[in-house]
């Protein structure tokens, strides 16, 4: 193999597919990731057995087809270090990979590339065709929802629903429960409800795609490939049984209020300074014309802070962790929120833009 | 004002309370454990069947070998708890300050309630006279300065004893005895000490604190203090405490992983209790494992949500042993497990979904923590651990 290509593309395919790399792993192949130079293409392979992704670099001169398998974090130092070549020469010799660039040669011992394994190809059609920039955010508004702990649900991951025109995604880690709605352009063959790994969609978010670009997306065989442009990332699905989110969404409320997201947001980080690990719940005092936030720790000391709000219903205390009301507040990308409520210990609901709907059950203040 | 702490140790407890049961026993070598066809361990061993060299913790078959003629008996725990019960309701009737160290063992801080009841020497003879009125059943007292002290006098005079060692005795009671007699001295830390010429505790007493130091580090300058008699830990009631735990000393190493687990089990279940019964939830489960040359580890796992259920703090505690279990297996000198980073019901954040096996499992405990308050429990046998081999009657859980 010999292949001269443009540094930077080969850094941005890196960024990419480097994240796929296991960061532990007793088997060496697979820190590495598999370069295949055809037909004026260079393409990256990695995979962690779960989750894949294939990048093809074009800026990229092939003068003699063939493969290599390289350390990915060698391989990325290189080319950190060279952002000042234009470009830089990739050429395997014997058993070894050699990478030159301007007045610098970095000789890797190679491994076979024939060890590397399999990673699945989009070969069909797709199911779902979906804005990149749309999808990236409805990422955001879900993803950090997930599960990080175990669970004897399936919540690891974020459900994909799609149904004629309708698409959704769904998260959860049991505690709150982020919702966001989308149109699509083109109607679903068939009803098509995944889960998909936090990996991938984190994958999806940090790809980088063009304004107008479409994503395709195929599930089947229990896994999931996402296509853009330039890469082709997949991934297994996570098994088993997603809860029955519908049933935990509020379907009345008795206390509606409106406020200013901002300003909320703002508030909530003031009251929050005062909890800590062992009491991280702050209050929310609703009034008629506003909400009192409040915190107390025995040895930290307490804090205050008032928000305007409308509230349409009786007053009501109800509890929370900052950090879930935050972490939707972030992510909501609307001036004003909806906060509905029907008791202390029942879950509220934040809605905003339309789109985003998002549960969350209140700490104990009992 | 000087502390009083008494320490109440029951004599041969799970036997006395089989002698209790059947009357027809008393005199008899009794040992109380698991199936010796199996591989049980005896629970308890009798006060008769103790000449003949039968030891707690020793395999059931070794010790039938040794007193052929013993009465071998099952484990009955929910007795023995509906007992020990009854006799911690005694003492929290002395002192708020109570301290459970196992199911038949308590510290008691009573400075404060000398007024009211009297000196200490008189509150450890009245709880003596009011667990043998209430329950028929013995047991031994010490009254001291402090824990150490007050725990090495109720173990003079086994049993139905009563030793008061005051600040000016402390020094007549204490020289005389072995090292070994201090808590952390072990055999091997013993035969250490012997080496510098110690054998008694007066000795040790007697050597400058800085050449301990200097030797042993921070366990020689601990010997030091208790030698001296110093020991400043405070009677911690479950309700104040910063963790709950239940730790057991095997008289001789256990390599028997069934066992163990068995063990491990019995002090998930017993903490699991404690924590209900101040109505706490435990973030934190902590193993603490000493080999037999007195290398302790701690392996620790802190779980996403707090917690009192019996079933999610095993599991947890379980696999936190087999990850140990796994990969540095060595018979063991002690076990003990700990809950930490405890809290109340407020503060707690509700869950979206109702979990069912979660909601099942609070009500199995909720059942059988009513059932053991009120009439003790038929049989434990949750999980894989106090298996067929240590109970002979069948499972009615």
């Amino acid at each position: 193999m010999k292949v001269i290509v443009q540094t930077a593309a080969l850094a941005e395919a890196l960024a990419l597919t480097g994240a796929v790399v296991a960061q532990r792993t007793p088997k060496p192949v697979l820190q590495c990731v598999k370069l295949t130079a055809e037909k004026e293409l260079l393409t990256i392979l990695a995979t962690d057995l779960e989750v894949g992704c294939r990048y093809n670099v074009t800026a990229v001169k092939v003068e003699e087809p063939g493969e290599a398998l390289l350390p990915a974090d060698r391989l990325a130092s290189i080319v950190r270090e060279s952002a000042g070549d234009e470009s830089l020469t990739l050429l395997t010799e014997k058993s070894a990979c050699v990478v030159q660039g301007a007045g610098s040669r970095w000789e890797v011992p190679g491994f076979d590339p024939a060890e590397y394994p399999a990673v699945a190809d989009f070969d069909n059609k797709p199911d779902i065709q979906v804005s990149a920039v749309e999808l990236v955010a409805m990422i955001g508004k879900t993803i950090f929802a997930t599960a990080k702990a175990h669970s004897h649900y399936a919540i690891s991951g974020v459900l994909m629903e799609a149904a004629g025109k309708k698409f959704q995604l769904v998260a959860t880690d049991g505690h709150r429960l982020a919702q966001v709605k989308a149109g699509l352009s083109k109607s679903v063959a068939s009803e098509i409800s995944a889960i998909v790994p936090a990996k991938l969609m984190a994958m999806v978010q940090r790809t980088s795609f063009g304004q107008e670009e479409t994503l395709e997306l195929a599930v089947r065989d229990g896994k999931i490939l996402v296509r853009s442009a330039r890469a082709v990332l997949v991934s297994s699905l996570v098994q088993g049984n997603f809860p029955k989110y519908a049933d935990v969404i509020p379907k009345d409320t008795n206390r509606k209020a409106v406020l200013k997201t901002l300003d909320f947001e703002h508030r909530i980080r003031q009251a929050a300074v005062m909890t800590n690990e062992e009491s991280r719940g702050i209050k929310l005092s609703f009034k008629s014309d506003r909400v009192n936030i409040s915190s107390r720790t025995p040895e930290a000391g307490r804090a205050e802070a008032t928000c305007a709000a409308k509230l349409d219903g009786e007053p009501v205390e109800i509890a929370f962790n900052p950090t879930f009301l935050l972490d939707a507040l972030k992510v909501c990308s609307a001036e004003e929120i909806n906060f509905e409520m029907n008791a202390s210990n029942k879950p509220a609901v934040i809605r905003a833009g339309g789109d985003f709907l998002y549960v969350l059950m209140p700490v104990d203040l009992n | 004002m000087p502390r009083r702490i008494i320490h109440v140790d029951m004599d041969e407890f799970f036997a006395a309370v089989e002698k209790l049961d059947r009357p027809e026993l008393a005199g008899k070598p009794l040992l109380i454990g698991g199936d010796p066809r199996g591989r049980g361990v005896v629970s308890t061993a009798s006060y008769e069947a103790r000449p003949f060299g039968c030891r707690s913790a020793m395999p059931m078959s070794t010790a039938i070998r040794l007193c052929p003629h013993a009465v071998v008996l099952p484990v009955r725990y929910d007795r023995y708890r509906q007992l020990s019960n009854q006799i911690f309701a005694i003492l929290e009737q002395f002192s708020p300050l109570v301290e459970p160290l196992s199911i038949d063992e308590a510290f008691l801080d009573v400075t404060g309630c000398q007024r009211l009841l009297g000196p200490a020497e008189h509150i450890a003879a009245e709880i003596k006279r009011i667990i043998r009125q209430e329950t028929q059943l013995t047991a031994s007292v010490g009254v001291a300065p402090n824990k150490f002290l007050a725990k090495l006098a109720s173990d003079l005079r086994k049993p139905d004893g009563l030793v008061a060692i005051s600040e000016e005795n402390v020094h007549n009671v204490l020289d005389p005895l072995p090292a070994s007699k201090i808590w952390g001295v072990g055999p091997a830390g013993a035969k250490e000490l012997e080496k510098l010429n110690v054998c008694t505790i007066g000795q040790l007493r007697l050597l400058p604190e800085k050449m301990l130091a200097d030797r042993f580090g921070d366990w020689g300058l601990h010997c030091h203090r208790l030698a001296r008699g110093i020991d400043d830990r405070p009677v911690t009631p479950d309700s104040q405490a910063k963790s709950i735990g239940q730790e057991e000393t095997f008289p001789q190493d256990v390599a028997e992983m069934e066992e163990l687990r068995a063990v491990l089990l019995g002090h998930v279940q017993e903490v699991a209790r404690r924590l209900r019964r101040q109505g706490l939830s435990a973030r934190t489960v902590t193993l603490k494992l000493r080999y037999g040359d007195f290398t302790t580890l701690t392996r620790a796992k802190t779980l996403p949500e707090p917690t009192d259920v019996t079933d999610t703090l095993w599991q947890t505690a379980r696999e936190i042993f087999d990850a140990w279990a796994g990969r540095n297996f060595r018979p063991l000198r002690l076990l003990g497990m700990t809950a930490s980073g405890l809290g109340g019901q407020a503060g707690r954040q509700l869950g979206l979904f109702q979990d069912d096996r979660q909601k099942m499992q609070e009500r199995l405990d909720e059942a059988t923590d009513s059932i053991a308050e009120r009439f003790g429990r038929k049989a434990i046998t949750r999980g894989p651990a106090r298996t067929d081999a240590e109970t002979n009657d069948p499972p009615t859980a």
